[in-house]
């Protein structure tokens, strides 16, 4: 028979284990579910093949409780490998794309693949010297180019990076294939036969481009056809800028329309509308500075007239007025300081002249005559320094 | 016993057994709140006010239990050690909603570097603007309104905005990078870029990089000048080169011999990097191909120069695997919302299985 002193005490022990009890227990179970969650989800996601899914899933439930990162990481990285060895051959039987393709997927798979990250990523650039351009014959390859110009058919890689080829294989007779001579190793072509014009490239393992050079054909012809409208766009930037230059010829900016024609005349050199233009534009900004007094911009501007049309008979003309203005103006400056006894503004203002015209109106003589007239007044001041 | 005495035993038991039940009933409904419930993207745990945030912790990632108040940026902020990783953890969570009580996330270590999935990879938009004007006539140039329009589109669309520098690290594979990452540039130096352009993206919250062809800057009133790009410069935006004086480097002049031709070019890199260097106390790394044009040779030069990011005009993304010297660009001319959308794609569909 339980008395009720007993049963007060009971009572409170149930108590305290409770509240005791509860809160390990509730971390306990707490625990247990986030970690199964994981691991649930890791299964779900490795029974349906998704190893980096499950991995990650696995990585999860390992941060609360549980260790089953091993087993999935071992078999992740083997199947790494496999992708790997498999785009090495790939990549030996000349199936560039296909290797670019196997290399990504063992990355995805083993993040920190080094060889993977070092196929993919590797920028490294040789030195082609010059290059021959070959055509196919029939039934010809690129194995024996390689070993007709390197005297090694392994070389075709060379070949066939050279020429942004998607798979080494795909050939015809007729196609023009450039054969590169590469700095530092044995080409067996007379210079004679090479293309002049030097050319470089880049290794043929490792360039980071040949990443979109390489994906399948058919994702080529399908970027290709999404882009061809933009590709249009950017070839027409050259007109773009040779109408801007024109729109901003009529609005009477002439300094903005020689910078959007000068980026005409660097791709087309030739080209008429942006020489007609330029030369107007330098022109009437020669013009204007002309008119405003400017002498020696308007002079510039004219000489850049005479890049354009050197038989430009207004603009000699105008030289050599800007000249004759500019040098007079000064002179008569210089006469005026020297008037008033400033001989070294007046010298600055010869100066001036000289640098144009060592011979305008004996200027070289006043100068040198002002300068006497300087050293004299300062021997005088220095004797009367002395005898004070 | 008597029989009084056996029913007040058997009564006396029974009341106890009962208490004992509803004393264990308890227990469990109090332990019961503690358990853990689960929701469609993530489990949840305690419902407890007063429990501490439970934080399991592995050298890859911490499970935090929310509390309430916290976001990604204070989380990232407390233990990625920069607020601006906040997408590490938003990306981590996806789908999760972000309040109590949730256990958020926290990945430790860099996870996909290189943007790699089964059904394809990240690409990087690169995005290339010229001149900005309230009304405009030339493709070359977009209205600000168009722009501000454009700004917003990639804001409420959850796009970020990187440096050049953060997608040069991508490109070696060194670090990971939002998967709605997209860079802005604009090409040309003209004085649109400081007047329109750079309110409209601090407003965003945005930077971009400036190219410029060095003979150009400060020297007619369209243009931007000297002190404006040290201003943008110290607001976090990049300044690069577009030669000196935006010439087509791979075109050979008229008469112009081999040695001639790459004297003229390595001056045109060279010079107009050290003129900006000079200007804004920097090593400029950043080029821009006038025309979006180069050949392996002018690649070689910018190498030796020391550029590490070329920029051309081909369009499209650029993965981690392209190369820096020659990444692709989409030039923004058309003004339609449309258009624009198919220029900040951010994924390569390319099966990986």
């Amino acid at each position: 028979m339980i008395k009720r002193s007993e049963l007060s005490i009971l009572i409170y022990i149930i108590l305290v284990a409770s509240i005791v009890g509860c809160a390990p227990l509730a971390r306990r179970i707490s625990d247990e579910r986030v970690a199964k969650a994981y691991l649930q989800r890791g299964r779900e996601h490795e029974h349906e093949g998704d190893l980096v899914e499950a991995l990650r899933q696995y990585k999860l439930a390992m941060t609360v409780a549980v260790d089953c990162r091993n087993r999935v990481d071992t078999k992740l990285r083997s199947l790494a490998q496999k992708h790997y060895k498999a785009g090495l051959k790939f990549h030996n039987d000349g199936k560039y794309a296909l290797a670019h393709q196997q290399f990504l997927i063992a990355l995805r798979l083993w993040p920190d693949y080094p060889e993977a990250v070092e196929r993919l990523t590797s920028r490294k650039r040789i030195k082609i010297k010059s290059y021959i351009v070959h055509t196919i014959e029939q039934g010809e390859n690129l194995s024996q180019l390689a070993e007709t110009y390197y005297g090694d058919s392994g070389k075709f890689h060379i070949i066939a990076k050279c020429n942004n080829l998607t798979d080494a294989a795909r050939v015809h007779a007729g196609q023009e294939i450039k054969v590169p001579e590469i700095e530092g190793m044995e080409f067996l072509v007379g210079k004679g036969t090479l293309k002049t014009e030097a050319r470089e490239t880049v290794d043929s393992e490792s360039q980071g481009r040949e990443g979109h050079a390489l994906k399948e054909q058919e994702h080529e012809e399908t970027l290709e056809a999404e882009h061809k409208e933009e590709e249009k766009q950017s070839a027409d930037q050259v007109a773009i800028y040779r109408e801007n230059g024109v729109d901003l010829f009529r609005k009477g900016e002439y300094q903005e329309a020689i910078v959007e024609l000068d980026k005409v005349l660097s791709v087309y050199p030739e080209d008429s509308m942006a020489l007609e233009y330029s030369f107007q534009s330098y022109f009437q900004e020669g013009v204007a500075l002309f008119e405003k007094k400017d002498y020696l911009a308007a002079k510039d501007r004219f000489e850049s007239c005479l890049l354009y049309k050197s038989d430009c008979d207004k603009c000699h003309m105008y030289i050599e007025r800007s000249e004759n203005l500019y040098n007079e103006i000064h002179y008569q400056k210089g006469v005026e300081y020297f008037a008033r006894e400033q001989l070294v503004e007046a010298i600055e203002e010869w100066e001036l002249v000289r640098v144009i015209d060592a011979n305008y109106k004996e200027v070289d003589h006043l100068i040198n005559k002002a300068k006497k007239i300087i050293k004299k007044v300062e021997e005088l001041k220095k004797s009367q320094q002395e005898r004070e | 016993m008597g029989t009084a005495c056996k029913r007040r035993y058997r009564n006396k038991s029974g009341a106890i057994l009962w208490i004992l039940f509803g004393l264990g009933f308890l227990f469990q409904s109090s332990c019961a709140t503690l358990g853990v419930a689960l929701r469609a993207s993530e489990p949840a745990v305690s419902e407890e006010k007063s429990a501490k945030p439970i934080i399991f912790q592995s050298e890859e990632y911490i499970l935090y239990l929310l509390q309430g108040g916290e976001t990604p940026v204070s989380l990232a902020a407390r233990f990625l050690g920069d607020p601006k990783r906040s997408w590490v953890i938003e990306e981590a969570n996806e789908g999760t909603p972000f309040e109590r009580p949730q256990i958020i996330v926290i990945p430790l270590k860099e996870e996909n570097r290189g943007g790699l999935t089964p059904g394809g990879y990240q690409v990087v938009p690169i995005l290339c603007y010229y001149g900005f004007a309230e009304h405009c006539k030339s493709p070359l140039c977009i209205p600000a309104g168009v722009f501000e329009l454009q700004m917003r589109y990639l804001k409420d669309n959850g796009y970020r905005v990187i440096s050049l520098g953060e997608l040069l690290d991508f490109l070696q594979y060194r670090h990971a990078l939002p998967r709605r990452s997209v860079v802005i540039t604009m090409d040309g130096g003209y004085g649109s870029a400081y007047d329109i352009a750079y309110p409209i993206l601090e407003r965003y919250g945005f930077t971009a990089t400036l190219f410029v062809h060095t003979a150009f800057v400060g020297t007619s009133k369209s243009a931007i000048t000297w002190d404006q790009l040290r201003e943008m410069k110290a607001d976090g935006f990049d300044v690069g080169s577009l030669t000196l004086s935006y010439c087509d480097l791979t075109k050979r002049r008229a008469g112009e011999d081999d040695q001639a031709y790459m004297a003229r070019i390595k001056r045109q890199l060279l010079v107009s990097k050290q003129i900006i260097d000079r200007n804004l106390e920097q090593d400029t790394i950043y080029l821009a191909f006038p025309y979006g044009s180069y050949d392996q040779r002018v690649l070689n030069i910018c190498d030796q120069v020391g550029y590490r990011i070329g920029l051309s005009v081909e369009p499209g993304g650029n993965p981690f695997f392209a190369d820096p010297l020659a990444l692709k660009r989409n030039q923004i001319l058309k003004r339609d919302l449309e258009s624009f959308i198919t220029k900040v794609k951010t994924f390569y569909e390319f099966s990986l299985q």
